[in-house]
């Protein structure tokens, strides 16, 4: 199976401290990964060398076989969610056109959203089910409904690959199973997911395909059952206690 | 009507309509990028930077308004560069380069024997004394830089909201930022000659700030800017002219009334009004 994203040997640091060392990892096309690990173990960094965000001290990542920062050229776009984060609550722009934003570089230059782009964005928001706050102004919305506005401008990118950074963090439950569901109809659709949590839990909730156990390298990667083992969650978390209702269904 | 049109009779009133037209506009479209970028310090620094500029004009006898144009916008993009390269907020740089630009503006004034009146009319602006030439400068670089604006809307749009976002979906953040910075530097030395260097904030600011009282769309928020900065452009131009007060400052006390105006009775902020208890 081709790999959608490929580390390889990547280290990376912001300045002197080191965030991710030795990185070797495939990531098979259209499996549905799970990303855990302590704070602060170099999740959303992952996720942002990924993008192009982070430029690796030595090494290379490959998305879809180019790197990065020349990948979208080729029109190649990775669909990014980042972490919960405080928007302007006044900038004056709706949900609608927060999800079309999505759609700028498939647009091009010079030229404004055709039919086909309002049709892939209603759909997106439908896919969230947002579709009826579309004419909101998006800093009138709720952390949880911009979390989910933030993902439909992923899907309207209409990318085959799919990183969410910490998507159900702050949220209720019934939103965080709706977007477990969101997961499962992706990868019934062969998009590649990639999502990072801090909160073990989750992974009771849904079923990764593979799970990467990260604190600055990695620990372990591979299907839950072979993953979700006490030696290696204590290797990963360092000897924090992690919940052990998990550990113990997992050992059963 | 002949109060408006008396006025028109003589040419210096005539380039001087046309010009606070051309910068009214300008300052409204530019204004609002810079208010929704948070970039309210940066107008507020160029404009006082590039009194060096000016001071170095004057000095080797170039055209004034070429001179501070350049040097304008190099200093944006310095700090720019200032803000990307060495780990500083964008303020700090543009507290940095501002003042240090401005030090060496006044070190260069006080060398020369004389105050020049050309340059205490950048300091309060004086929009009597726009010459065609400098009509013709005023009025093209509006055009290139509404042209720009227009043609990368939704860019500019995306950058503005999520600036990182905009990055990984393959918009050219980096060149982007540069170019907003040069525009608004271009921008701020243009409008220097109605408002002069001290009151380029007014125009820059309050406008847009205005129209932000009245709605929630991008698109109407920019056309209402326009409205206002050009209301507060003619207007003030017409009050100085009567009343015999400096341009710059009957354009930024007018442009003050419209927020007034706007802040008390616009619908959309009546709500939080009411939460205050106002």
């Amino acid at each position: 199976m081709a790999h959608a994203i490929e580390f390889r040997d990547f280290s990376l640091s912001y300045g002197k401290t080191p965030v991710l060392e030795q990185i070797d990892l495939g990531i098979p096309s259209g499996t549905c990964i799970a990303i855990i690990g302590p704070n602060g173990s170099g999740k959303t960094s992952l996720l942002k060398s990924i993008v192009g965000l982070n430029k690796p001290d030595t090494g290379t990542i490959k998305v879809q076989g180019h790197p990065p920062t020349r990948a979208w050229r080729r029109r190649i776009q990775v669909g990014y969610v980042p972490q919960i984060k405080s928007i302007d609550k006044e900038f004056p722009i709706s949900v609608y056109e927060v999800v079309m934003l999505g759609r700028t570089a498939h647009i091009g230059y010079f030229r404004y959203p055709g039919k086909k782009d309002r049709l892939i964005v209603e759909d997106s928001l439908r896919r969230v089910n947002m579709l009826h706050l579309a004419d909101r102004p998006i800093g009138h919305l709720s952390g949880g409904q911009q979390q989910r506005v933030f993902i439909a401008r992923a899907l309207a990118q209409e990318s085959k690959i799919l990183l969410l950074d910490e998507p159900a963090t702050g949220l209720d439950i019934p939103t965080q199973q709706s977007i477990y569901e969101l997961l499962d109809e992706l990868h019934g659709d062969g998009i590649t997911t990639v999502t990072t949590t801090h909160d073990l839990l989750a992974l009771e909730f849904h079923h990764f395909d593979q799970v990467l156990c990260l604190n600055r390298r990695v620990i372990a990667f591979g299907p839950p059952e072979k993953v979700l083992i006490p030696p290696i969650l204590s290797q990963t978390f360092s000897g924090l206690p992690w919940p052990t209702r998990l550990s113990f269904s997992y050992a059963q | 009507m002949h109060y408006l049109l008396d006025p028109l009779q003589f040419p210096f009133m005539q380039r001087a309509l046309i010009g606070t037209i051309f910068i009214g506009a300008l300052t409204a479209v530019i204004g609002t990028f810079v208010i929704l970028r948070r970039l309210s310090f940066i107008g507020e620094g160029l404009a006082h930077g590039s009194l060096a500029g000016l001071a170095l004009g004057y000095l080797l006898h170039w055209d004034l308004y070429i001179s501070g144009n350049i040097y304008a916008v190099s200093l944006a993009l310095f700090i720019g560069l200032l803000h990307e390269k060495a780990k500083v907020t964008l303020d700090t740089a543009i507290g940095i380069l501002f003042s240090t630009s401005m030090a060496l503006g006044i070190a260069i004034i006080s060398t020369m024997k004389v105050y020049t009146t050309n340059l205490t009319d950048y300091l309060f602006g004086s929009v009597l004394a726009i010459s065609s030439f400098d009509l013709g400068i005023i009025i093209g670089a509006s055009l290139v830089i509404l042209l720009v604006l227009t043609l990368f809307y939704k860019e500019f749009v995306f950058y503005t909201f999520d600036m990182e976002m905009a990055e990984v979906t393959g918009i050219p953040r980096s060149r982007l930022h540069y170019a907003m910075l040069a525009m608004v530097a271009i921008t701020v030395v243009i409008a220097a000659q109605t408002v002069g260097v001290i009151l380029v904030t007014a125009l820059l600011v309050i406008p847009a700030a205005s129209a932000f009282q009245w709605t929630n769309s991008l698109k109407r928020l920019l056309m209402l800017a326009v409205i206002f900065g050009l209301t507060s452009s003619v207007v003030g131009l017409y009050l100085s002219y009567y009343l015999n007060i400096a341009s710059g400052a009957s354009i930024a006390l007018t442009a003050a009334s419209i927020f007034l105006f706007s802040f008390l009775l616009a619908p959309e902020r009546r709500r939080l009004k009411r939460s205050l208890g106002l």
